[in-house]
């Protein structure tokens, strides 16, 4: 039924459509309104439709975001994009809202030692790997071909920093899939977690030095200072911003769900404005409520009641703004950096394990759940595009492609590494407290 | 078949037959004789540019061209996509892109209106506004139109044209919203419990004042647009429409209020029921209007007469009934229901919008079918809309407040003509209806119907004849609504002060 009901509404927008193929004088916050609505309708079809052939169901939005966008169908349109991407900002700052508020230090601390080492030689070691091979393939690429050795180190080492990103959504989501519980969910769990941290950071690093080496020459100087600002002054605001939240929720028992989009909104629409880092910022505020306050499990309770649709117009938007043209220039590229990530995620993870002291299936499977992209990749993703303008479509097309393909294969291969370690249906039988285990976003 | 049923068709065919005879009038007033407009669209082609009002915003199109045989399709086709590319990209060539400072105390400013909006829409405010009878949405939402106001001055900058059109998408999305909330108080069960004459007392009390309201707004226009734009007939009868359809409604709240005012025993239930089926009015009025005054006409592949844009809206409505209901009838009941409905309600308004159709009207008729058919959530999600409707409209004050123009000395003159004539309509329909259809009606009951005041959904039309016909008449439109709706309030709550009645004692 939802397939019929997807396939009426891809007609009923096409035909709308053809009223005026571009969106005449008045009709552009209508043609805004209406792609969103479908957009949102469509994706959570193609979500439950995924989630029936046992694929993520986010997979299923950024494929309805491919079909509809303006290089399959062309149902929606570049412009509509655009006024769309709104909706980029305030999932990026609720994602990393959410992995902060994820953080819970104390349930954490007897995973410490095997998630330390896991993240320094998997997620570290592979962020460099993948910097390295990004390097190395320059002359694939048209928009690192005549950069300087300093300019396209700082370039790759941005690349490698996104292709490191992983997903806690589509851990937790699978996790609660399939009931799984068990030292390879948990300790998963906290690498992705404090992976995130780490990705943000280098990502915030590595980006304020290309900042400062693409900008012109008078400008450089500012890269220090602006990356402290953007670094420390996103914590500190961020901490101030977890303050202000904690103390809402602890005021009023109703409107936190729009109070938490309304401060994303916020967050990333004025962080980006006065250059700080919308990541960071919100990162920092969902910590501080989880570790400093009573409020974790009901922030996380608000952010996943008023989530949803900004997630799902997020994927699916960013399906639709994929360039599969230039992903075919680039597509051996993204290939190799998906093998290279691959196999930096599986070695690094059982060495970094077996440093640790781990479990055999620690060992075995926990690199697989460092596979999935999804939330953060993209909007790290999204973050470098907006940043680097300059660098074109093609370095678009390389990051978004990259996360595709690990969007579309690792959460099946995640998915059967949880059933081959046993952890699958644990959950049911052995509830773990329920700070580690965090509500389950659906996408 | 209950008598009250058989009125409210009447009431409906009625309407039909009113939006055919608009369609015929609009037509005709469109067609004028012939020579005459031949020699204007002589005059029009040999002319650069149309007319604009430089404080309008946007610049209104030219007259409506005509499509017949004889018509120089292609030069006028091909003027209209040139004022319709200029109407689409002179904002991005004409303003510069604002600096950051600008955009930041834009987007805090608005933020901070909608938080107010939402709490303004709070249960316990709504409470607190009643306890002291100020419970109506237009003076409760005066604050929100001085608010919308004084935040567009170019000194205070924070609802600067670039934010005005940053949030235009929440308007389509509210107008589809209010229309989707009405549609859902229209529900089967509802036309059961109807008492008897209630078809009859709606075409009276919803008719007269709309065949008065549509003169006087029609004659205003035709005598004191003369000069503004090109094209005034049709957009005479235009404002006529539009005024008469804001006018012939009710405020939903009115009667709980004059109740506080009345004995009890005097407070018939009959006249909630009156004035709940006038948002029909409001609703069929802007149905037609979009169907018939089609903007940009010629510019469009579509090219229908106004009665197949109505076959379009009704059909329109009907599909996006069905597939909303079939997804709210799939989808898992939680977070995803919520996606669902958001989802549908934005895509039912945009699609109208998009093909310049009341966004009120089609959300509307999805509505109804949705909540005729539908299961056990109807309910609840009847809650969720209703529960938003308040916050909504106080956004929809804070933006008609930021467009309006109070500068315009005809506006205010309009909004005379308007208040006048509806009172005086008004008083007209009550008379005739206590004379004919409801002889043992009371005094209180006839106070209630003549000095009601108007709705929510009374702005809301306006609000929406902004977005879909911009220009200088629509601008008076908002100013005799907005102004009228405000000065009746002031007026009814003038004249009852001092007046305690059993509700307000308790």
């Amino acid at each position: 039924m939802q397939a019929i009901l997807l396939l009426t509404l891809l007609g009923l927008m096409h035909a709308t459509r053809t009223f005026s193929p571009a969106p005449l004088a008045g009709s552009v916050p209508a043609s805004v309104v209406m792609a969103g609505g479908f957009l949102l309708l469509t994706a959570l079809f193609a979500g439950n439709l995924a989630k029936g052939i046992h694929m993520p169901r986010l997979t299923g939005y950024l494929m309805l975001g491919v079909l509809v966008g303006p290089q399959v169908l062309g149902l929606v349109t570049e412009g509509m994009l655009g006024q769309l991407r709104i909706f980029n900002g305030v999932a990026i700052a609720l994602i990393a809202l959410t992995a902060g508020a994820e953080l819970d230090l104390k349930t954490m601390r007897p995973l410490f030692r095997g998630i330390a080492w896991i993240t320094l030689v998997g997620v570290v070691g592979t962020g460099l790997l993948l910097s390295v091979t990004a390097f190395l393939m320059r002359g694939w690429l048209s928009f690192m071909g005549g950069m300087e050795t300093g300019t396209a180190l700082a370039v790759a080492a941005m690349l490698g920093t996104t292709a490191a990103a992983q997903s806690p959504a589509v851990v937790v989501a699978l996790r609660k899939e399939l009931n799984a519980d068990g030292p390879v969910s948990r300790t998963v769990l906290g690498v992705v977690i404090v992976s995130d941290l780490v990705v943000i950071l280098f990502f915030a690093f590595t980006s304020s030095i290309a900042r400062g080496l693409l900008s012109p020459s008078g400008q450089q100087a500012a890269g220090l200072g602006t990356l402290v600002w953007e670094v420390a002054g996103s914590m500190v605001l961020g901490v101030l911003i977890g303050v202000l939240v904690a103390a809402f929720l602890r005021s009023l028992s109703e409107g936190g769900a729009l109070f938490v989009v309304m401060v994303g909104f916020l967050t990333a629409e004025v962080g980006q404005r006065v250059h700080l880092d919308p990541l960071l910022l919100a990162l920092a505020a969902g910590v501080f409520i989880r570790n400093a306050t009573s409020y974790g499990d009901r922030l996380h309770h608000e952010i996943e009641s008023a989530s949803l649709p900004v997630y799902i117009s997020f994927f699916a938007v960013a399906g639709a703004s994929i360039h599969l043209d230039a992903l075919a220039i680039v597509g051996l590229p993204a290939v190799t950096l998906v093998v290279v990530r691959g196999l930096g995620f599986l070695g690094g993870a059982r060495l970094g394990a077996r440093i640790a002291g781990s479990e055999e299936a620690v060992r075995r499977y926990a690199g697989f759940g460092l596979l999935p992209q999804a939330g953060l990749a993209l909007a790290l993703a999204s973050l470098f595009t907006r940043s680097f303008p300059q660098l074109g479509d093609q370095s678009a097309a390389l990051v978004f492609g990259v996360v595709a393909l690990n969007e579309m294969f690792a959460p099946i291969l995640y998915r059967m590494a949880l059933v081959r370690s046993g952890e699958a249906e644990k959950l049911a039988e052995t509830p773990a407290p329920p700070e580690a285990l965090p509500q389950a976003e659906t996408v | 078949m209950r008598t009250g049923t058989n009125g409210l068709l009447l009431a409906l065919l009625a309407a039909l037959l009113g939006s055919f005879a608009g369609g015929v009038l609009a037509q005709q007033a469109r067609q004028g004789p012939k020579q005459e407009q031949k020699q204007e669209r002589e005059q029009e082609q040999k002319q650069e540019a149309p007319p604009v009002d430089p404080e309008a915003g946007a610049p209104e199109p030219a007259g409506p061209p005509m499509l017949e045989p004889e018509t120089d399709f292609e030069k006028i086709t091909g003027r209209l996509a040139l004022e319709t590319r200029d109407l689409l990209t002179k904002p991005f060539q004409v303003m510069p892109a604002p600096p950051p400072a600008v955009v930041l105390r834009g987007i805090i400013g608005f933020v901070i209106f909608l938080a107010l909006a939402y709490v303004a829409g709070h249960s316990r405010v709504k409470r607190w506004e009643r306890s002291l009878n100020i419970g109506h949405v237009v003076t409760a939402g005066l604050p929100f139109v001085i608010l919308g106001f004084v935040a567009s001055q170019p000194a205070v900058g924070i609802l600067t044209p670039t934010t005005l059109a940053g949030v235009a998408p929440l308007l389509t999305l509210g107008l589809g919203w209010i229309g989707f909330g009405i549609g859902s108080r229209f529900a089967g069960q509802f036309y059961d419990r109807m008492p008897p004459n209630t078809g009859a007392a709606v075409i009276l009390t919803t008719a007269i004042p709309m065949a008065i309201l549509m003169l006087l707004g029609w004659l205003f226009v035709k005598f004191l647009g003369q000069g503004v734009v090109e094209g005034l007939e049709p957009r005479a009868l235009r404002e006529g429409l539009l005024l008469a359809t804001a006018g012939a409604m009710s405020a939903r709240s009115a009667p709980h209020f004059l109740r506080a005012f009345t004995p009890r025993e005097a407070a018939s239930p009959r006249m909630e029921w009156v004035i709940e089926l006038e948002q029909l009015a409001g609703v069929f009025g802007t149905m037609f209007v979009s169907a018939f005054f089609r903007p940009l006409h010629g510019a469009v592949n579509w090219q229908l007469p106004g009665t197949a844009w109505l076959f379009v809206l009704f059909g329109m409505g009907l599909i996006m009934g069905i597939v909303v209901l079939a997804t709210l009838t799939r989808i898992e009941r939680g977070t995803q229901f919520t996606v669902a409905l958001l989802g549908a309600i934005s895509v039912t308004a945009g699609m109208a919008s998009y093909l310049r159709l009341s966004a009120i009207a089609v959300c509307f008729l999805a509505g109804a079918i949705v909540f005729n058919l539908g299961g056990a959530w109807r309910d609840e999600v009847r809650v969720v809309l209703e529960r938003m409707e308040r916050p909504v409209y106080f956004l929809f004050l804070v933006i008609a407040g930021a467009l309006w123009r109070p500068d315009d000395w005809r506006g205010w003159a309009f909004m005379g003509v308007f208040v006048a004539g509806r009172f005086l309509s008004k008083w007209v329909a009550a008379g005739m209806l206590g004379r004919f259809w409801m002889r043992d009606m009371s005094r209180h009951e006839r106070g209630i119907l003549v000095a009601s005041p108007m709705g929510a959904l009374s702005v809301a039309v306006v609000v929406q004849a902004q977005d879909l016909y911009p220009g200088p008449f629509v601008g008076w439109s908002v100013t005799a609504v907005i102004g009228g709706s405000i000065l009746m309030e002031i007026a009814l709550q003038l004249a009852l002060r001092g007046r305690k009645g059993p509700e307000a004692e308790a």
